[in-house]
């Protein structure tokens, strides 16, 4: 699945976690650049132009934030954030300054292959929300005739819910921190609806998940937001990494 | 709380001094001369020659009840009375007889002696009785006081029995202040106004302060001729606060230093209503400080006892606070030592699993191979959600945890978490019941989402591997209640509080035999952020065996209005 060649800087100042990382991406194929700061990071990027970054926030030199900043400032290079735990705020700055997803420190290896994944998957898509139709898994949405199906049975979702699903689908495989969901829904009246944002997540999902109660389109990131995976036929990898990697976050 | 016993109040005697001496003068002259009256009408006195004593008779009543001026006044009335009237030539103090003049000097000698004796003998009842009463006071004092058993109410019980005691002296209220490390006074009591209320402006507190470090009384009154001539004037300032019957209440402040020895430990301010007289002035009171018997001296043997247990009240403070802090190493040893052997066990197991894999003269077989590498990550899980609970431990109890509230489901967030918890929960049945409704709940999603981690996980470490766990959740009221329940051996019913309490595993020594040693963190995080959210946890023993964890969190407010 993994395309081949693709370069990845990998960022971060701890000389183990940079080898284990090398180590495994190199043996799904990837070129691995490193930098262990932010400085050569920068320099790095600007020299060899990688196709993905995974970046540690906590950096000796210029942080994580700041190199994130820049690299949205010139280019759309996917970015993936490692970060601990108790970064939360950080996690999220570094989501809503435009990284494209996280992976929480200590992370399990196949949680970061997935996330690579996903994150060249999606950069090498044309630019979604263009496209007529929708499918994913039992889910199919008809964007001309504003249709939503799930295993075939039409299911009626009131507007608020149709936008939120609508913006789930345009950015599927990203993380969508609340601030942007807010944003991209209610626009302007975001503010006041903070508080409800979750309950019409969960609505939704009552209506569009197959099983609600073990929800797989659409994602809760503890802390952070939700995300909308599409990737349900490739036996579903992030799923089941997640369970393997119990309470990565 | 037992109500606070009253102290008796000091005695006073309440009429002024001139009026006692007109009194006296009136009583003095109207005894002796209804007694002449009485001897001129009957002519009693040729015929009884020793009439003159029945003059005895009123000097020793006025001797015993009323003092030694109105017995020696009436002894030298009762002599020129009787000359006058009585002995013949009748209205002049004219006397003929030799045996006339003897027996009216021998009957003044007479009268004077015997007067002073029963002046003696009443003083000395009476100073009998004042010792009497102010020993009651004194002990009365310390009994109240011991009766209190927590310092900072003692403080206030001696604030109370000040005002008790002194309230003759129109004194209403008393307040004690205390100097802190810095030296700054502190109102540490006060007997009748809660002590967070006290404003304490800033010319008290410099006046306060001038005391504490010169060990002498002042006064701060609402009239500056009343002010006796200190070389140290602060700002006069009328307290009229209320009139009683018309007549404006004037109202003033005494500062008196407490002194054990030279050292001044801490400022009694003392409230009184200025009724003018009665409450001596600083100068009176300290320059009667020395003198014995002087009416002053109690106050100040008093003060010494007040400072006595003032002192003692502190001193029990600080060993309070000195057991707190051995009590806090206490616990900072179990916490290293817990948190030692808790880091260590799942490294042990991750240095076996790895160099189990190094070993260069084993062929291990695939599945040996990836039953090390999941145990390393089963190790390193659990090592990293240790820390976890030790970090929100430490923001616990600093303050620092601030939850992010919003709108949650809690039957999605049960989910989310279940759904996450694989590899945690091992294998064991987790059986939810779970209403159809959202459970609308206004907390922080991490918060509560480590809440459930913890609670699952201790269930799953303390119960038997096969037994079944059970999380359900319903609304009660204004709350949502979730409720984690296992099969296991449970705890000792007296133990259903304190296992919230941080280390109670540690510093009870008490866990199921066969079992593995948890940090003791969980519950005690656990208990820290379900209150930070606003929240209830408690637990409870199930009849058929086994732990019961309830949580109560706030339904979301718009749930509650309907919305």
């Amino acid at each position: 699945m993994s395309k081949r060649g693709a370069s990845i800087l990998v960022v971060d100042d701890e000389r183990e976690i940079l080898r284990a990382l090398q180590r495994s991406l190199t043996a799904h194929g990837y070129t691995v650049l490193v930098a262990r700061s932010g400085e050569e990071a920068v320099e790095v990027l600007a020299r060899q132009h990688p196709d993905l970054l995974l970046l540690d926030l906590l950096l000796p030199g210029i942080s994580g934030l700041e190199v994130c900043r820049q690299v949205r400032a010139t280019s759309n290079t996917p970015i993936i954030v490692l970060s601990v735990k108790d970064a939360e705020r950080d996690k999220v700055e570094a989501l809503d300054l435009g990284a494209d997803d996280y992976v929480a420190k200590p992370f399990g290896m196949n949680e970061v292959l997935a996330r690579v994944r996903v994150a060249l998957r999606r950069a090498a898509q044309a630019p979604s929300g263009t496209e007529p139709r929708f499918q994913a898994g039992p889910l199919s949405v008809d964007f001309a005739r504003r249709q939503v199906q799930v295993d075939g049975r039409e299911v009626s979702l009131t507007p608020t819910e149709y936008d939120l699903l609508k913006v789930f689908i345009t950015h599927r495989g990203k993380i969508l921190t609340r601030q942007q969901l807010l944003k991209d829904v209610w626009g302007d009246q975001a503010h006041d609806r903070i508080h409800s944002l979750h309950v019409y997540v969960a609505q939704l999902r009552q209506k569009i998940e197959p099983d609600p109660e073990h929800p797989r389109l659409i994602l809760t990131i503890p802390g952070v937001g939700y995300r909308f995976n599409d990737d349900l036929e490739n036996d579903d990898p992030e799923h089941k990494e997640k369970e393997r990697d119990g309470r990565a976050s | 709380m037992s109500t606070i016993e009253h102290v008796l109040p000091i005695g006073m005697s309440k009429a002024l001094p001139w009026q006692r001496y007109l009194l006296d003068s009136v009583l003095a002259t109207a005894g002796t001369l209804l007694v002449t009256a009485v001897i001129f009408a009957f002519h009693l006195y040729p015929s009884i020659p020793n009439i003159s004593i029945v003059y005895l008779l009123v000097i020793i009543a006025l001797a015993s009840t009323r003092g030694r001026y109105a017995a020696i006044l009436a002894s030298l009335l009762a002599f020129l009375s009787f000359d006058f009237f009585i002995v013949p030539p009748l209205f002049t103090f004219v006397m003929y007889r030799v045996e006339e003049w003897i027996a009216l000097a021998v009957f003044l000698a007479d009268a004077l002696l015997t007067s002073q004796l029963a002046v003696a003998l009443r003083e000395r009842a009476e100073q009998a009785s004042r010792r009497e009463q102010e020993t009651r006071i004194l002990y009365d004092l310390v009994r109240t006081t011991n009766h209190e058993v927590e310092p900072g109410r003692q403080l206030q019980v001696i604030a109370k029995a000040v005002v008790d005691v002194l309230s003759p002296w129109g004194i209403h209220d008393c307040a004690l202040l205390q100097p802190d490390g810095t030296g700054t006074l502190h109102v540490q009591a006060s007997a009748y106004e809660p002590v967070e209320q006290i404003t304490f402006s800033s010319d008290e507190r410099a006046i306060a302060t001038w005391v504490m470090t010169h060990g002498r009384t002042m006064g701060l009154y609402d009239d500056a001729a009343l002010t006796p001539s200190t070389t140290i004037r602060f700002v006069q300032r009328v307290i009229v606060r209320s009139t009683a019957a018309g007549r404006a209440v004037r109202r003033s402040l005494r500062l008196i230093p407490l002194k054990t020895g030279q050292k001044v430990i801490g400022v009694l301010r003392l409230r009184v209503l200025d009724d003018p007289g009665r409450f001596p002035y600083e100068g009176r009171l300290e320059e009667e400080q020395t003198r014995p018997n002087a009416p002053i001296s109690f106050f100040w043997t008093f003060l010494d006892q007040v400072t006595a247990l003032v002192e003692r009240a502190r001193l029990e403070r600080e060993n309070l606070r000195i057991a707190v802090l051995q009590r806090t190493d206490a616990l900072r040893a179990a916490l290293l030592s817990s948190v030692s052997h808790d880091l260590r066990t799942p490294l042990t197991s991750i240095k076996a699993a790895a160099s189990s894999l190094l070993q260069e003269d084993v062929q291990w077989d695939e599945e040996a191979r990836q039953g090390f590498a999941f145990s390393i990550e089963r190790e390193a899980d659990r090592l990293n959600r240790l820390v976890g609970n030790l970090l929100d431990m430490s923001r616990i109890e600093e303050g620092a945890l601030r939850p992010e509230k919003e709108e949650y489901s809690l039957t999605t967030l049960i989910h989310d978490v279940l759904d996450r918890l694989g590899p945690l929960v091992d294998g064991r049945i987790v059986r939810t019941n779970l209403p159809d409704n959202l459970l609308l709940v206004d907390v922080d999603y991490l918060h509560i989402d480590q809440v459930l981690t913890n609670l699952i996980e201790n269930a799953v470490r303390y119960t038997p591997p096969d037994s079944p766990i059970d999380v359900s959740a319903q609304i009660r009221g204004e709350q949502v209640v979730l409720c984690v329940a296992d099969y296991g051996p449970g705890i000792p019913p007296a133990d259903l509080e304190r296992v919230f309490d941080k280390f109670y595993r540690v510093l009870h020594g008490q866990h199921p035999v066969g079992y593995p040693m948890g940090s003791g963190l969980g519950l005690a995080v656990c208990k820290g952020l379900v209150e930070a959210n606003g929240g209830r946890i408690w637990a409870e023993l199930r009849e058929s065996g086994g732990l019961v964890v309830y949580v109560a969190l706030p339904r979301s407010e718009r749930e509650r209005m309907g919305l």
